[in-house]
């Protein structure tokens, strides 16, 4: 807290300094503003780091503070931007951990053979299971261990979030460290760099660009996780916490239109915020980091990054500020790192075959316990239970079968035509990224509004929200899929005369299938995510069910049936990585031989 | 090769081999390599593509440890990369993310001398290098030249005992390179820059003796030294003259016949024919067959002859010493004093329809190469069909895993294409075609 005091007192006495010298030099004639010693670009920063700053103050007194379980939710405008902070605040402190995590762990993971395998193979695992069918679970639990604030939940509603972001960044990460060109790795070895200089001249550069966009999807993904687990409800208990996403459910349960569409209007204001304010300038910035050598045109531009290069305080800080900061700890680190870094280069592998040993050891350890507590599980679940447990996994198959049906219907068509047009793409893109960037949970408690007064409301509603938060992946892939066709062939089937069915058959549905699998595979996960908020929820004081296994294992936490908790959780993460694993992979890999285009 | 200079000895292999892979997979890259360099050597490994001369470099200079045997530094024994070397690579291996100075900075990161000494050297090898004015640039904006210079002056920063190059001038154009050679020379010939020693790793003949004191030849699969040969005196070894093209002819000639004594090629120098080894499998050159078609065609406009080094302008020596080999094979063409010629056969497949290509090509697979007679033979035996993967397993008993794919991907490629067999990519069956 002290650092940042005294680091806006520095920045205003600063930012006064400059402003005069501005002033002077300059004049107020706008005309006369060159690119470098920018006023206006000035005052945007400043006016940044203040609202910055308000942001921190407002999400570290929400953590310090234990706030009593039983608030209520206040649907004024001003507690909605009080909320908003808060719920961008949990997302900042996910993606923060979820960084950190990704670059630790693919940077262990390349240590050698041994940590690569048993690595990876722990993270494809843990990427192809629904994460929500933990979250019931986790809840309680933590719930349990600080039953008298909301840090419990807090927490929860972060690691819900980060398991949500961490794999995609940690996976992008992994791949282009093994694929560093081996000339830039010789470069490294012949100089002797350290591991801290080799890890911030070599392999963070070289993985920047997958970090940048993977950090964006993960983003997008967050507020999926977030808005569930801020409005989480167990039965009749209530797990919410102050946020965008319990201030949507309270609107909806009031039956308050205009603050759910306030709620909905600032959740999309904040998404486009953040995409012009730190994804665009990422991406722009993040264009030096391309490993082909030569000039290339179409350079990403932002105008964030433009107003950094040309604020003279930008300029001052980093300068005075930040660059001898940065050199101070790069040498700080350089040197702890050089000693370490004592280059055996042997065929002798004994010494790291034993790191392989430890993880091996600790692997099995985990998974023999996990056995034994399954089993006992297994062994004392009761007759009718089982029931439930398997006619749940048939009934939420069903569902998130017919979600995906009707997602590969429109989308299909619509990513077709979007992506054989550039016309139209040019036209439908904004659109189509505005939509899609709504979390499908934020809808949710408008959906229950307008569904469960009807007859098996609630198996619609569960369809709906499977369809919403699914859809987008096969859209955006469908359309990539389309745009990567070839134009030749395109041009070839128009020489032929091939048209109408007979196109789809032979050029486009060969072309697209391959992408339509992977869009397919990211949907199933998210389906069956979807089916634990959405089989059992608890609206306007009532409690709506329908049989599925989401429902089970919402019901068994709430319930506090432990036995059966633990085997639906297990089954429903049994049967995604299942179908994962020996049905889209398979098809995946069926489509890569046959339909690939090179 | 006796070396009269007698200097002090600074690097040595010793029966250094290097074998990738393990179990059934061994593949063997480096033979038995012995080899010495003294200070005031200029060394250039010349050598075709699989002779593994990248990877003698590499392990010379500590990056790879070998598999067997010994590299020494000044009679020491190398453990981990070798702290008085530094290497400039093909590529460039510029780290696009930063500019041209910090580039150069790299190589320095980890020397503990003063900043300023550091800053001061930069300089100085920025400016040597001819780079003066492109500090702050990056790599992608400059041009090709400009990137390898980058390449030289990150690599003499450091002030090395020993300069190593991985065919520093195959990824620039003629000029570009010719311009960097000279200049390169110049420096080390005027001793403008503290580097003892130079070893060069290349493949273009015309370069290794226009630079290097010696040069040392390799062989192919598995690389191997054949001999080193004295380079040519300082003062001609630029200018083109007799001497010039009389050494390059004779590497030309070691080179184009693999299985030659290099000796008796340098004492006689006439007639030689490529003698085939005696093995159950001769090893297919990779060539594909419409660029075998086009050479000999080529060939043939020429009036059937022409001179190997005349050759080498249009066609790159990875291409050219598989073109006559698979030629020879086939008895489509031969080598002659230096000059590759077509034979009777070939004359007659340059000239023939699309149809009598296709014959010729037919009889002379069967009559010739080895593999496509055990598969016809397999064909003709059973059920006119034979899956691919017992063509494979029956191999891996005389190739490496790749190697033995690679084989029959070949031989395939010819045998479907002269119209002896077909194969179906779905279920991996070759099945004859009946006449």
């Amino acid at each position: 807290m002290l650092a940042t005091v005294l680091f806006t007192q520095s920045y205003f006495s600063v930012y006064y300094i400059l402003m005069a010298h501005a002033y002077t030099a300059k004049g107020y004639n706008k005309t006369n503003v060159e690119p470098r010693r920018s006023i206006i670009a000035d005052g945007i920063i400043l006016s940044g780091i203040v609202f910055l700053l308000y942001f921190l103050f407002t999400v570290s007194f929400q953590l310090r503070s234990p706030i009593n379980q039983h608030f209520s939710i206040d649907l004024s405008y001003t507690s909605l931007f009080h909320y908003a902070l808060l719920s961008t605040g949990r997302m900042t402190i996910a993606y923060i951990l979820s960084l950190i995590f990704s670059l630790c762990y693919a940077r262990i993971a390349i240590h050698n053979r041994h940590t690569q395998s048993i690595m990876i193979a722990v993270l494809d695992v843990l990427q192809s299971i629904p994460i929500l069918s933990f979250m019931p679970g986790l809840v309680i639990s933590l719930v349990a261990i600080f039953p008298h604030s909301n840090i419990g939940l807090e927490i929860a509603a972060v690691l819900l979030i980060f398991t949500s972001q961490a794999w995609n960044i940690t996976f992008g990460f992994y791949q282009t460290l093994i694929t560093i060109p081996q000339d830039l790795k010789e470069v490294a070895d012949i100089a002797h760099l350290g591991f801290w200089q080799r890890f911030t001249r070599l392999e963070i550069p070289a993985g920047m660009i997958s970090i940048i966009w993977n950090s964006m999807m993960s983003w997008a993904g967050g507020w999926f996780f977030l808005m569930a687990s801020e409005q989480f409800t167990l039965g009749n208990r209530s797990f919410q916490l102050p946020g965008l996403g319990s201030y949507l459910q309270e609107a909806a349960q009031k039956g308050n239109i205009t603050a759910l569409f306030a709620g909905l209007g600032t959740l999309v204001c904040i998404i486009i915020l953040l995409d012009q304010l730190l994804w665009r300038p990422l991406v722009a910035w993040g264009s030096r980091f391309k490993i082909e050598l030569d000039e290339s045109d179409g350079h990403p531009y932002s105008w964030v990054l433009h107003v950094l290069k040309t604020s003279e305080i930008v300029r001052f800080l980093t300068k005075y500020i930040l660059t001898p900061c940065i050199k101070g700890i790069d040498t700080f680190a350089s040197n702890i790192t050089k000693s370490a870094n004592k280059v055996i280069v042997r065929e002798n592998e004994e010494p790291r075959r034993i790191t392989g040993i430890v993880i091996a050891v600790i692997c099995s350890f985990i998974f023999i316990i996990g056995i034994i507590v399954g089993s006992q599980s297994v062994l004392r679940l009761h007759g009718y239970e089982w029931k439930m447990v398997i006619e749940g996994s048939f009934a939420t198959f069903g569902r998130t079968l017919a979600a995906l049906c009707i997602s590969v219907l429109w989308t299909v068509p619509l990513g077709v035509a979007i992506g054989m047009n550039p016309k139209l793409a040019k036209k439908m893109q904004p659109l189509v990224q505005m939509a899609a960037s709504i979390p499908a949970t934020a809808l949710f408690p408008a959906l229950l509004l307008t569904l469960l007064v009807i007859p098996s409301g609630l198996t619609i509603a569960a369809i709906v929200l499977m369809l919403l938060g699914t859809q987008w992946y096969v859209l955006f892939n469908v359309i990539a899929g389309a745009m990567a066709i070839p134009n030749d062939l395109k041009e070839a089937s128009q020489i032929y005369h091939i048209t109408g069915w007979k196109k789809w058959k032979i050029l486009i549905l060969p072309a697209i299938f391959p992408y339509l699998v992977t869009g397919m595979i990211t949907a199933t996960g998210g389906a069956w995510n979807a089916s634990i908020i959405s089989e059992y929820v608890s609206f306007a004081g009532k409690v709506h069910e329908t049989v599925g296994l989401g429902g089970t294992i919402a019901q068994a936490a709430n319930s506090g049936n432990f036995h059966l908790l633990l085997v639906s959780t297990i089954t429903m993460a049994f049967i995604v990585f299942c179908i994962n694993r020996f049905g889209w992979q398979r098809i995946y890999h069926m489509a890569e031989n046959r339909y690939h285009i090179d | 090769m006796t070396n009269n200079k007698n200097q002090n000895l600074l690097l040595r292999s010793e029966h250094v081999w290097k074998v990738f892979g393990d179990g059934n997979e061994k593949k063997t890259i480096l033979k038995d390599m012995s080899m010495s360099v003294h200070e005031g050597e200029f060394v250039a490994i010349l050598g075709p593509s699989g002779s593994g001369k990248s990877t003698f470099l590499r392990v010379l200079s500590g990056l790879i440890p070998p598999t067997e045997g010994h590299v020494y530094m000044h009679e020491k024994e190398l453990q981990g990369i070798n702290n008085e070397v530094s290497i400039v690579f093909q590529n460039f291996a510029l780290y696009p993310w930063l500019t041209v100075r910090k580039n150069v900075a790299l190589g320095l990161l980890h020397s503990t001398i003063s900043e300023e000494e550091k800053e001061k050297r930069i300089t100085d090898a920025i400016h040597a290098i001819g780079l003066k004015g492109f500090d702050d640039a990056f790599p992608r904006e400059i041009s090709g030249g400009m990137k390898q210079r980058v390449g030289f002056a990150r690599a003499l920063v450091v002030q090395p005992t020993i300069l190593m190059m991985d065919e520093p001038f195959s990824a620039l154009d003629v000029l570009t390179a010719e311009n960097l050679r000279h200049e390169l020379l110049t420096l080390w010939l005027e001793k403008k820059i503290p580097t003892k020693t130079i070893i060069m790793v290349t493949h273009n003949i015309d370069e290794a003796v226009s630079m290097a004191d010696k040069v040392c030849i390799l062989s192919s699969n598995p690389g191997e030294i054949r001999v080193e040969l004295e380079g040519l005196p300082v003062e001609t070894r630029m200018q083109k003259g007799s001497d010039h093209t009389e050494l390059v002819d004779s590497i030309y000639q070691i080179m184009t016949n693999p299985k030659k004594n290099p000796q008796t090629i340098l004492h006689d120098g006439n007639h030689i024919p490529i003698t085939l080894e005696e093995s159950p499998y001769q090893v297919l050159p990779q060539i594909g067959i419409s660029k075998l078609k086009a050479y000999i065609k080529k060939l043939m406009l020429q009036g059937g002859k022409e001179s190997i080094r005349e050759l080498n302008t249009n066609i790159s020596l990875d291409d050219l010493l598989p073109l006559i080999e698979m030629m020879d094979i086939l008895g489509l063409g031969g080598v002659e004093e230096n000059r590759l010629f077509l034979t009777e056969l070939g004359d007659a497949y340059a000239h023939g329809n699309t149809e009598e290509e296709k014959q010729i090509l037919k009889k002379q697979l069967i009559a010739n190469v080895s593999l496509i007679q055990f598969i016809m033979q397999q064909l003709e035996d059973g059920k006119h069909t034979i899956h691919t993967s017992d063509v494979l397993k029956h191999l891996h008993a005389y190739f490496p895993h790749q190697d033995a794919i690679i084989q029959l991907k070949t031989a395939l490629t010819m045998g479907i294409y002269a119209g002896l067999f077909s194969y179906n990519r779905q279920t991996g069956r070759i099945s004859l075609i009946e006449n």
